[in-house]
C-alpha cells in the first residue's frame, strides 16, 4: 500500500528540484520532474535519456538535490536496470526512475524499455511526452499526432503535415503485464499518486506524462497548465491506467469539449481547415469510445 | 589447484575469484560458454552475484555502467558484433571512469560474416580509453582478468579494462591451467569501495553531466589520458605482486629469444605460441631472430617497444587484423615508437590470419625470408600472407 | 600548452561529476524574464497552486502565503493563469 496524497494541502513541501537550470521559461517537462521528485522523496536516483532535460545539469551546476545519471539516448531503461540491481546487491535504499522524452522512448529506446519491463526490474519509467523530438528543434517522431506541423513534417502545397498515426505506448507497455498509466500536469494529485503506487509495488511501471512543449507546439508560456487540461477535457489525452492487464479510466469529463478548442491554442495545428479538424474529431471520438468499451469488458 | 578447461571457463573462473557482483550478459559465439558457466555456478550456489540476461549488448554495457556508477563490481563478456553494437557505450564507460572488466572473445567482423577469430573487433576499442590486454594462453586469460580488476580499480587509474582471448583458438580449446586459491585472491583483491562514483541518498551525486564549456571538457579528457599513462606503472606494479604470489610473470610486452637478435617478429595474442615455435626452429638453423609480444595495447608501451626493437636490422609486424586502405593496425603504431630513435630497423607489415585463417610455423619462416629481402632492399612492404 | 608528462593527475577531481547538490542556486535565471509576477496577498486563499505549478520552484510557501524568489523566476506566467482568485498579475519587467 502507498501513502496517498489526498489534497493539495498534503503535497510534501520538500523540493528536490530547484531553480537555476537552463530550460525554457515555463517548461512542463521540468515541472513534471519537480512533481515526481516531490512524490517520490529523498533517495530517488534519476536516470535521464538525452533530450531537453539532459541540459538540466550543466557542469558545474545542478539544480537537483537527488542523484542523477545521464547515459545515452536509448538506454535509460537498461542503465536503470543496472542501478536497481546494484542497489539490491549493495543493500542500499533508493527508488530508481527514468525520465526520458518520447523520442527516446517510442523510437530508439523501445527495445531496452521492453527488456526492462519483461525482466521485472524495479524501475519507474516516466516518459515526458511532448510528441516531438523537441531538443533538436521539434522534429517528427512516432508520438506525433495526426496532421501536426513539425520541422520534418511541415505542411505545404503538397502536404498537410504528419499523416502517420501515433503509436500507443501505454497499451504496448500495459501488454507487458506491468502497471502503465497516462498523466497530465493539470491533474497533479493523480500523477503523484500513480508514482507513489508504482514506488510501493517495487515492480516496473510506465507513466506517460503529457508535456506541452512551448516552442514545439507554439503557445504562450503561461497557458501550459490550461493546454494540458484541455488535452484531457477533449479526450485528446485521456487519463487512464492499466493494472494487471485491465484498463481503468481515471477521469471521465462530464462535458467532453470539442477538440477544436484544444487545437486552436497551438501553432502546430494552425494550418488545419474545418474539414481536417472534423477528421481529427472523428478519430478522437472513435478512440474514446474504444477506451470506454475496453474498460467495460475489462480488456487491455 | 591444477585444472583442464577452455579459455571461456578460465574467464568465468576469473569473474568468480574476483567476486564480481553484477554480471549482465547477452549470448554471442564464441563467448556464450563464459556466461553459461557462470549461470550454472550461480544456480548451484557456488558463487554469489546478480546475473542478468539483457535484451542486447548495448543494454549489457548500459546496465554495467549503471551498476558500476552505483558502486558495484561488474564483469561482462562479449565478442565482435556485440562489441561493435556497444561501441558508443565504451566511450561513456571510460569517460565516466568506471572500472568495469570485460572479456572479449575475438571474432572477425561482419560483413562477410564469420565465426572464426581475428583481432579487428579487439583493436576497434583502441581509441575508447579502455585498458586493453591480449592473452596468449588460458592461464594468462585467468591471470590477466583477475589482475584487471585490481588495475582498473586503482585510484590512479579508474578506467575499464578489456581482456582479449582469441575465439575458438583459446575460447574453446582446453589447456591445463592453475586456478589460484580464493583466499589468495581475496587478499590480493580487496572488495570494491569506490570514493569517486556511487549513489547514496545522503550524498547525492550527478554523474554523466553535460560539459558544454570546452576548457572543462578538455580538462576531463586530459585527466583520462593521464590515467592511461598512470596505468603503465600500475600494471607493472600489479604484475609484480602477482609474480610474488604465483611465480607467473607478466608485463607490458614479452620478449622471447631477443638476445643477440638481428630481426624480430612483433605479434599479439595466441598466434604468438606458434610464432615462438617458428623462432626456436629458425634459431636452431642459425637465423638470429626473436619475438616481441605486445601484451598490453592500451596504454601503448612505446618506450618498451623502442628499447626492444631500435637496434635491429628488421622487424616483421604480424597483424591478425586489417584496416582497409592502410594495412595492418599495429604496424603504424610500432613504426611510430621507432621514429625518434637514432638507429631504426626496416619495418614490414604482414597481414595474416584474417577470419581465422590458420598460421603455421612454415609461414613464419616465409615471413622471415620476406623480411630479409626487405632489409636488403632497404624498404618495408605491406604483404598479405 | 603542456607536454603529456607534465599533466598533473588530480584523482577524483578529474572525474566528470557534480558532488554539490543543488548548487544551481548560483545561476541567475531571473535575468531572462520580460515579465514579473506581483502578488496581492489579501486575496490569496492559500490553495498552494502557484507554489506547486511553478517549474523553477521560485515560490516559497510561508504562513502569509506565497513569496516569489525573483532570482530564479523566468516570468513564464503559469502562476497568473492558474491562480483561482486572480491574486497574481504579470507586469512588465523594469530595466
Amino acid at each position: 500500500m502507498y501513502k496517498e496524497i489526498k489534497s493539495l494541502k498534503d503535497v510534501p513541501e520538500q523540493d528536490f528540484l530547484i531553480g537555476g537550470s537552463p530550460t525554457c521559461s515555463g517548461c512542463p517537462a521540468e515541472l513534471g520532474l519537480k512533481m515526481a521528485l516531490k512524490a517520490l522523496g529523498k533517495g530517488t536516483i534519476v536516470v535521464n535519456s538525452s533530450g531537453c532535460l539532459s541540459l538540466l545539469c550543466n557542469y558545474p551546476y545542478t539544480p537537483l538535490k537527488v542523484s542523477w545519471l545521464h547515459c545515452a539516448i536509448e538506454n535509460a531503461a537498461a542503465t536503470a536496470t543496472g542501478i536497481a540491481r546494484a542497489l539490491k546487491i549493495l543493500k542500499r535504499e533508493g527508488t530508481v526512475i527514468c525520465y526520458a522524452g518520447d523520442g527516446a522512448t517510442y523510437d530508439i529506446g523501445i527495445g531496452p524499455l521492453s527488456g526492462m519491463a519483461a525482466r521485472g526490474d524495479s524501475v519507474i519509467y516516466i516518459c515526458y511526452n511532448n510528441q516531438l523530438y523537441a531538443n533538436t528543434g521539434a522534429q517528427w517522431d512516432t508520438a506525433t499526432p495526426f496532421l501536426a506541423n513539425t520541422k520534418t513534417t511541415p505542411p505545404g502545397k503538397e502536404s498537410k503535415g504528419n499523416l502517420i498515426p501515433q503509436k500507443n505506448m501505454i497499451r504496448i507497455m500495459g501488454a507487458h503485464g506491468i502497471y502503465a498509466a497516462s498523466a497530465s500536469s493539470a491533474f497533479p494529485l493523480d500523477y503523484m499518486n500513480k508514482l507513489r503506487k508504482a514506488q510501493a509495488s517495487g515492480s516496473p511501471a510506465y507513466i506517460e506524462y503529457l508535456s506541452p512543449c512551448i516552442p514545439g507546439w507554439g503557445y504562450d508560456s503561461g497557458k501550459g497548465i490550461k493546454v494540458a487540461k484541455l488535452a484531457v477535457d477533449t479526450c485528446f489525452w485521456p487519463l487512464y491506467e492499466i493494472e494487471n492487464n485491465k484498463i481503468k479510466l481515471n477521469y471521465k469529463p462530464t462535458q467532453v469539449k470539442p477538440v477544436k478548442e484544444f487545437l486552436q491554442m497551438q501553432d502546430r495545428f494552425r494550418h488545419l481547415t474545418d474539414y481536417d479538424i472534423n477528421v481529427i474529431q472523428g478519430l478522437i471520438n472513435a478512440d474514446w469510445k474504444e477506451l470506454l468499451e475496453a474498460e467495460a469488458c475489462k480488456k487491455t | 589447484m591444477r585444472e583442464f578447461f577452455t579459455g571461456n571457463e578460465a574467464a568465468a573462473w576469473a569473474a568468480r575469484l574476483a567476486r564480481a557482483q553484477y554480471i549482465p550478459c547477452y549470448p554471442i559465439t564464441p563467448q556464450t560458454e563464459i556466461i553459461e558457466t557462470l549461470a550454472q555456478w550461480l544456480a548451484d550456489g557456488l558463487m554469489d552475484a546478480d546475473f542478468c540476461s539483457m535484451d542486447s549488448e548495448h543494454s549489457v554495457l548500459s546496465a554495467a555502467i549503471g551498476a558500476s556508477a552505483a558502486g558495484a563490481r561488474v564483469f561482462t563478456a562479449t565478442s565482435s558484433q556485440g562489441l561493435e553494437l556497444m561501441h558508443e557505450m565504451l566511450y561513456i564507460a571510460s569517460g565516466l571512469r568506471l572500472p568495469i572488466v570485460m572479456a572479449n572473445c575475438s571474432r572477425g567482423l561482419s560483413a562477410p560474416i564469420t565465426l572464426l577469430p581475428d583481432h579487428n573487433d579487439y583493436l576497434s576499442v583502441r581509441d575508447t580509453g579502455w585498458i586493453m590486454m591480449n592473452a596468449q594462453n588460458n592461464q594468462e586469460v585467468l591471470d590477466s582478468m583477475v589482475m584487471a580488476f585490481k588495475i582498473s580499480e586503482d585510484k590512479n587509474v579508474l578506467l575499464p579494462s578489456l581482456v582479449n582471448l582469441d575465439g575458438f583458438i583459446l575460447s574453446y580449446t582446453m589447456e591445463p591451467t592453475i586456478v589460484p586459491e580464493q583466499s589468495m585472491v581475496d587478499k590480493f583483491l580487496p572488495p570494491y569501495r569506490p570514493t569517486h562514483a556511487f549513489f547514496d541518498p545522503e550524498r547525492p551525486m550527478v554523474q554523466g553531466v553535460a560539459v558544454l564549456n570546452p576548457d572543462d571538457y578538455t580538462y576531463f579528457r586530459k585527466q583520462l589520458h593521464k590515467a592511461q599513462l598512470n596505468a603503465k606503472e600500475v600494471i607493472e606494479r600489479v604484475c609484480g605482486e602477482w609474480k610474488k604470489l604465483t611465480g607467473r610473470h607478466y608485463g607490458l610486452v614479452e620478449e622471447f629469444m631477443m638476445e643477440g637478435a638481428d630481426m624480430a617478429l612483433v605479434i599479439q595474442g595466441s598466434i604468438s605460441t606458434t610464432a615462438k615455435e617458428a623462432v626456436k626452429d629458425m634459431r636452431k638453423k642459425g637465423t638470429k631472430i626473436g619475438l616481441l609480444r605486445i601484451r598490453v595495447f592500451r596504454p601503448f608501451p612505446k618506450q618498451e617497444i623502442a628499447k626492444s626493437l631500435s637496434k635491429l636490422d628488421g622487424v616483421a609486424v604480424v597483424d591478425k587484423n586489417l584496416a582497409p586502405g592502410l594495412g595492418g593496425i599495429a604496424h603504424p603504431e610500432i613504426k611510430e615508437c621507432l621514429y625518434d630513435a637514432k638507429e631504426r630497423p626496416i619495418v614490414s607489415s604482414f597481414v595474416a590470419g584474417l577470419g581465422g585463417k590458420p598460421e603455421s610455423v612454415k609461414q613464419f619462416a616465409e615471413i622471415t625470408d620476406a623480411l630479409k629481402k626487405d632489409i636488403k632492399d632497404k624498404r618495408g612492404r605491406i604483404r598479405f600472407v | 600548452m603542456i607536454e603529456e608528462e607534465n599533466i598533473r593527475y588530480e584523482g577524483n577531481k578529474g572525474v566528470p561529476l557534480i558532488r554539490e547538490a543543488g548548487n544551481a542556486v548560483k545561476v541567475h535565471t531571473g535575468l531572462w524574464r520580460t515579465k514579473r509576477p506581483t502578488i496581492e496577498l489579501d486575496k490569496c486563499i492559500k490553495c498552494k497552486l502557484c507554489y506547486l505549478y511553478c517549474p523553477v520552484t521560485a515560490y516559497r510557501w510561508t504562513k502569509k502565503g506565497p513569496v516569489c524568489d525573483y532570482y530564479f523566476c523566468k516570468g513564464c506566467g503559469i502562476c497568473e493563469e492558474e491562480c483561482p482568485v486572480k491574486a497574481i498579475t504579470m507586469v512588465k519587467e523594469e530595466k
